[in-house]
């Protein structure tokens, strides 16, 4: 199925219902389209169905004990106010202020790689974490798994204590007993007088150590330490599910070495993504979302556009930015690489050309235009001004091919440089973890196993058979943050702390040094794993860990490590207090390596078409991906991830198999409809959902679910399904010749990309850069309103159409306003959302959740359409409009996809507070829709009347159980709402009353300029391209100020009059001329 | 022949409707000043673990408010001093006095680890209101205005109802409670005088095109968010 991109017709979206003209249709399920019953039932009703329902029956003696308490309680509150004790230190800490935030610099890995953050404390304890700004891997930008890494903090499911042999508790390895409080001297001992001793005596024969590849120089440093010393026969592993062995394996083909590739795209006209999620999961994705978006944001006519092509088979976040994206099985996308090789004539005379002269170049047809050849003109004419980029799943011959097309594009150097791999990112993980498997298979050769960090059981390929293998150790150790899969089948288990928690260090992407410095200590005394291995190699204190996990070992072995690799003169007293206090080292940014890629090298790698070796692979292939979510897993018993709804699928609590139209018409299944999958000897029952743009015959699993947690985890407990049992060593990513049938069984899924939708109506708009020249303002143009007012003034909009009835407040008019309040108002707070360069990442989402304290409410409310989020990601796919519904449908089948998040739109008009009866929603004079949950009774008029459908309703008592430790993640400077209570975003007014009083204090104002106190919404400063922008709208050079006043700028239904104060710029595409 | 209904209970209903409205009024105005916290919460005076004496340390020994609360020109909380604070004069002075028992036992040996001192807290605002010290300060008004003549008090009282209408009375005219430049906050003895109540005036209006340098909210979020 093939067609050209979309194009907006402005004439014809003008009309109110889009989705019946013959132009662009918006839809976000496939039952829109078809207009299914089910679908008319959620449009057609006010509420979903079940929402006044109780979440399960209420038995009679759980009523009697709810109606019981209420009467105490109403008892009790005829007294006097509660007694409340305040309870000062003995001895406040230096420079500790209560109730007054601090913010501290440190550093969260990722993939091995540190990405340097900014964690809130709030007395002693971290409740946010933000991108720290001067760090190269985060630019100030985070994502769902930045933001998430907060509560795993405070994850209720954490191992609470370590395991001995003596004290394995008899459920089968699920459930922990209380550990006897001497678990760390049995080990020391162990240790120190016999097992310690003897590996020694070995040089460390028999020992091994599994971990996940990290940059962390002092880690590596110890390692290297333990070899050169008391161990050098012992073998470290290094293993991650989500790793970069074919990116490495490409690189050593081209240049014979492990080099890192970095890409500018801040400085590229034109992109082509082979398979990778460059903008969210794959690689540096913070630093290339915010430099891909510095090239697409504000569109305005004349502004220079950079232009994305990507060819995936399964819609990424990257492939929602794309310009034009071509839907490719995974397995087809090597030849799209060695097609465009020989049509760019790469290595013209070299081996490299005659290797990929047996791909065909023909073929790649779209609505018969030939989209590769046009690519790659479009590639040769922005020579050095170009990207090709391969993603982590294509094999290391597609990234060796593609080192030598930006070669002979000219763009290394430029868009493209090469520099050093960090020491502990150079190794293949698959074949480490073939090695120990090896050395485990062999009786007796495995003194001690120690997986620090590792989770094997659970994500080693599966033919590896650790389960199996982890009992031939003679003594296995798994130190862990939960007890997971690995750590019930090893011997000994220890918590390990996590990185807000204890010390260390990190390198970032381009090599820049963070130092990791913990914001509270271990809260269930966990270790780091440079304090295991600097234990287990007794450096100085290391008797220290056995009586108090306080951090301090860390501290030690960390500054001992930068105290000689610094060589500062003054450590302790500059180098230190610089490092902690900025989150970057200086100068410690890897050099530019110049490498040429080695054709004959490339070309030996390069198979022939259809031959084995993991490219050609037949039949149905099933694509594993680590999830957005999930990651490797690590994120599952994370409410906050487990219902944030998936960026593409909008699944909610579950992966599934993700198939086109086609397949799933194939299969004979539904939405839901429960596959099995067969492939390399293993089996998979996974629900199959429809995802359009998906690549036919082909299955995408995310990874990371399906988790065999302690009964604790009760988060994690019966969500998704475990993708890793279908991989094996040979078949990491994309597995061929899957055998797959339909089982008959179905299983709910929750999904949220029906709820709140637009039905027709012209909500987000989009128009490619030739339209956008040709009528800047075509995007206002979209509004029924604007219609009207250029029949009657074709030069603009008629302000006489926007009067109320009534007299307005006149916000708007700020200090001409006739309201004395608006008029003293120094503010007037506004945000604009740039369409452009959203790339649906949900970022702001889970920043929002952390900021405002927002309820997660289970899988069940969720299918009710009980979500609670303050801010929502709307994922809209567009196809051209057709005459009929089979029509319709095959557009369907390969759609663009358009973001649009969905904040309360603080309506200066607001419908929701006409209609309150208890004044519970009000209007403030700097122009904010404030929700007063103190007031409100709960008749949810106000929702009902909201035509953006942005206000939650609090139908349960989400927050009453919530455990101790997750409290401890709750803002202080938000109302934990309880039920019965409308709730709805706020702008952060935290925020904005917090710098208000900042400014207050300091004399100075809340503003954009330099001296200014700076204010911004937790969704704003999440976004990694920075589309979000908040402020004061009276100030004129704001940045909100100044995207309001383009001709982009447009609101949401705003033929309403309702005056949303958070509006939209209109997104423009970059498309090919030659491919329209 | 007996009246069944003598005449005078022609009037019954009236008096009736009379009386139900009168009770209903009672009941209305009961309601209003029993259960407000101008009833509730004024006057309260909890005993503290420790006998301090505001009276003596303030009034007789002059001791300024941001001694022993020292953020309460920077921090939301005004902030009960640590036992630290205390123990640098106590260490010295009246060390002995039964008085000081607790301190003595909780901190007397200088260890920051012991359990605290555990006050009382005496003006407790709702969880859903966010009140900060700082910013009052910075405006000028005056201790006084919120929690009385402190220095006159050997067990402190809430003087105010702390309530929500109160706060908006004077949000609404804070001219009486906003101080001149030079006269500091913490003065205990203060009272406002015309002269005064003018020049806060001048700071609450817009000057020309300056904005007014005094600009109490009275919107919902400034307190609930």
């Amino acid at each position: 199925m093939t067609r050209a991109p979309t194009t907006v017709s402005a004439a014809t979206a003008t009309t109110m219902n889009a989705n019946e003209s013959q132009g662009t249709t918006y839809w976000r399920s496939l039952g829109e389209i078809e207009n299914s019953p089910e679908f008319q039932a959620i449009v057609a009703r006010e509420f979903p169905e079940g929402v006044t329902d109780a979440p399960d029956e209420t038995s009679r003696r759980g009523f009697l004990g709810v109606i019981a308490a209420s009467v105490a309680l109403a008892g009790l509150t005829s007294c006097r106010k509660p007694v409340t004790k305040i309870l000062p230190f003995n001895k406040r800490p230096a420079g500790y202020e209560p109730g007054v935030a601090q913010f501290y610099a440190t550093s969260i890995a990722r993939d091995g790689y540190g990405i340097g953050v900014l964690v809130k404390s709030s007395d002693g304890r971290p409740i946010k974490i933000e991108g720290n700004p001067d760090h190269p891997s985060s630019l100030g930008g985070s994502d769902l798994r930045l933001q998430a890494e907060l509560l795993q903090v405070y994850d209720p499911g954490r191992s609470h204590a370590p395991l001995g042999p003596s004290s394995q508790d008899e459920a089968g390895g699920h459930g922990e007993a209380i550990a006897p409080p001497d678990v760390w001297a049995e080990f020391y001992t162990l240790w120190s007088e016999q097992l310690g001793n003897e590996l020694v005596r070995l040089q460390g024969q028999g020992l091994h150590v599994l971990m996940p590849p990290t940059s962390s120089p002092a880690l590596q440093a110890l390692v290297a330490k333990m070899k050169a010393g008391k161990f050098p026969k012992a073998r470290f592993h290094w293993w991650t599910a989500a790793h970069a062995d074919n990116e490495r394996s490409g690189a050593l083909a081209a240049f014979g070495r492990p080099l890192a590739t970095q890409h500018d795209f801040a400085k590229a006209d034109v992109v082509l993504s082979l398979d990778s999620d460059f903008l969210a999961t794959d690689g540096n994705t913070l630093r290339n979302a915010r430099a891909w978006a510095d090239t697409r944001r504000e569109p305005v006519p004349g502004k220079k556009l950079s232009r994305l092509y990507v060819v995936e088979p399964s819609y990424s976040t990257t492939g929602t930015a794309a310009d034009h994206r071509f839907r490719t099985r995974a397995s087809d996308v090597p030849a799209v690489a060695f097609a465009l090789a020989k049509a760019l004539g790469i290595g013209a005379g070299t081996d490299l050309a005659a290797a990929v002269a047996a791909y065909g170049a023909d073929g790649y047809t779209r609505d018969g235009k030939d989209w590769l050849a046009a690519v790659a003109r479009d590639l040769q004419a922005a020579r050095g001004r170009s990207i090709v980029i391969a993603g982590p799943r294509q094999p290391a011959a597609v990234h060796a091919v593609v080192h030598a097309i930006n070669q002979a594009l000219g763009n290394v150097g430029q868009t493209v440089v090469h520099t050093a791999l960090p020491e502990g990112l150079q190794g293949g993980c698959v074949a480490s973890l073939q090695e120990l498997a090896g050395a485990l298979q062999q009786e007796g050769a495995v003194e001690l196993l120690v997986c620090l960090g590792s989770n094997p059981v659970y994500d080693a390929p599966a033919d590896l058979q650790f389960a199996q293998l982890l009992g031939k150790a003679k003594h296995s150790v798994h130190a862990g943050a939960y007890r997971d899969e690995t750590g019930q089948l090893c011997q000994w288990h220890f918590p390990l702390a996590h990185e807000l928690e204890c010390w260390g260090d990190s390198r970032a992407h381009d090599g820049t040094v963070a130092i990791q410095q913990p914001l509270i200590l271990p809260l269930h005394g966990g270790v780091s794993a440079l304090e295991f291995l600097g234990f287990l190699n007794q450096e100085p204190n290391w008797e220290g860990l056995v009586g108090a996990r306080d951090a301090v070992f860390g501290n030690e072995l960390v500054k001992a490590h930068w105290q000689a690799a610094s060589g500062a003169a003054d450590f302790a007293g500059a180098w230190w207090p610089k490092a902690l206090h900025d989150g970057v080292v200086a100068g410690t940014r890897f050099q530019v390596e110049t490498a040429a890629p080695n054709l004959a090298g490339i070309a030996a790698i390069v198979p022939k078409p259809g031959a084995a070796g993991g490219i050609e692979v037949g039949g149905i292939e099933v694509v594993l991906r680590p999830c957005p979510k999930m990651g490797d897993g690590r994120y599952a018993n994370n409410s906050w991830m487990q219902e944030i709804p998936d960026p593409l699928t909008k699944l909610s609590w579950d992966n599934a198999a993700l198939v086109s139209m086609a397949t799933a018409a194939r299969f004979g299944v539904q939405n839901g409809d429960v596959l099995e999958i067969a492939a390399n000897g293993q089996q998979l029952r996974i629900p199959a959902w429809i995802l359009p743009g998906h690549a036919d015959d082909s299955i995408t699993i995310h990874l990371g679910w399906g988790r065999a947690l302690p009964e604790r985890c009760k988060v994690a407990r019966g969500t998704g399904f475990s993708g890793y049992v279908l991989r094996t060593a040979g078949a990491q990513w994309v597995i061929g010749n899957a055998q797959v049938g339909r089982t008959g069984d179905s299983y709910p899924l929750a999904c949220t990309q029906e709820h709140g939708t637009m039905v027709g109506r012209a909500i987000v708009r989009e128009a490619t850069a030739a339209q956008n020249a040709a009528d800047p303002r075509w995007a206002p143009k979209l509004s029924p309103l604007d219609k009207a007012a250029r029949l009657k003034d074709p030069q603009g909009v008629e302000a006489d159409l926007d009067q109320s009835l009534w007299q307005e407040r006149g916000y708007a008019k700020g200090a001409a306003s006739h309201d004395p309040e608006v008029r003293r108002s120094p503010y007037q707070w506004g945000m604009v959302v740039d369409l452009s360069v959203c790339t649906g990442c949900s970022a702001c989402v889970a920043a929002c959740v952390a900021e405002n304290n927002v309820p997660m409410v289970g899988k069940i409310q969720v299918a009710r359409n009980r979500e609670m989020f303050w801010i929502r990601a709307d994922r809209y796919f567009a196809s051209r409009g057709a005459a009929t519904l089979d029509d319709k449908l095959a557009l369907a089948e390969d759609p663009q996809v358009a973001n649009m998040p969905v904040p309360c739109m603080q309506c200066e008009n607001a419908p929701c507070e006409s209609v309150c009866p208890v004044g519970a929603t009000m209007h403030s004079p700097d122009g904010l829709n404030d929700m007063v949950y103190n007031r409100c009774i709960g008749t949810r008029y106000c929702s009902n009347n909201c035509p953006y459908k942005v206000r939650r309703y609090n139908y349960l008592d989400y927050v009453g159980n919530v455990p101790d430790t997750k409290r401890m993640a709750f803002n202080p400077d938000v109302t934990v709402r309880s039920r019965g209570v409308m709730e709805k975003c706020t702008y952060c007014v935290q925020r904005i009353n917090g710098g208000r009083i900042a400014a207050k204090l300091a004399g100075r104002k809340v503003g954009d300029g330099a001296g200014d106190v700076h204010v911004t919404t937790a969704c704003a400063q999440a976004c990694p391209t920075q589309a979000i922008a908040f402020g004061n709208l009276l100030e004129p050079t704001s940045r909100v100020a100044q995207q309001k006043a383009l001709d982009l700028d447009y609101g949401v239904l705003s033929e309403l009059n309702t005056k949303p104060r958070t509006t939209y710029l209109g997104r423009v595409r970059n498309p090919n001329p030659e491919l329209l | 022949m007996t009246v069944l209904f003598p005449k005078w209970t022609n009037k019954l209903p009236a008096w009736l409707a009379l009386g139900a409205a009168a009770t209903g009024l009672f009941v209305v105005l009961a309601v209003n000043y029993w259960f407000s916290p101008r009833h509730t919460d004024v006057g309260y005076q909890p005993f503290q673990p420790i006998e301090y004496s505001h009276k003596l340390h303030v009034d007789l020994l002059g001791m300024d408010c941001r001694y022993c609360h020292r953020n309460v020109e920077t921090g939301p909380h005004a902030t009960v001093p640590d036992a630290d604070t205390c123990w640098g004069c106590h260490a010295q002075v009246k060390k002995d006095s039964k008085l000081l028992a607790e301190l003595v036992a909780k901190y007397g040996n200088g260890k920051a680890d012991n359990p605290s001192i555990e006050w009382t807290k005496v003006h407790l605002l709702p969880d859903f209101t966010y009140f900060d010290h700082s910013v009052h300060v910075r405006a000028n008004v005056g201790c006084t205005s919120c929690h009385g003549r402190v220095d006159q008090m050997e067990i402190v009282r809430q003087v105010e109802p702390l309530s929500m209408g109160w706060c908006l009375d004077c949000h609404r005219d804070p001219a009486p409670h906003v101080r001149p430049p030079g006269v500091p906050a913490t003065r205990m003895d203060w009272v406002p005088t015309a002269e005064s109540i003018a020049a806060a005036q001048r700071r609450l209006e817009w000057q020309g095109d300056t904005p007014p340098e005094l600009n109490p909210p009275t919107h919902c979020s400034a307190c609930h968010r």
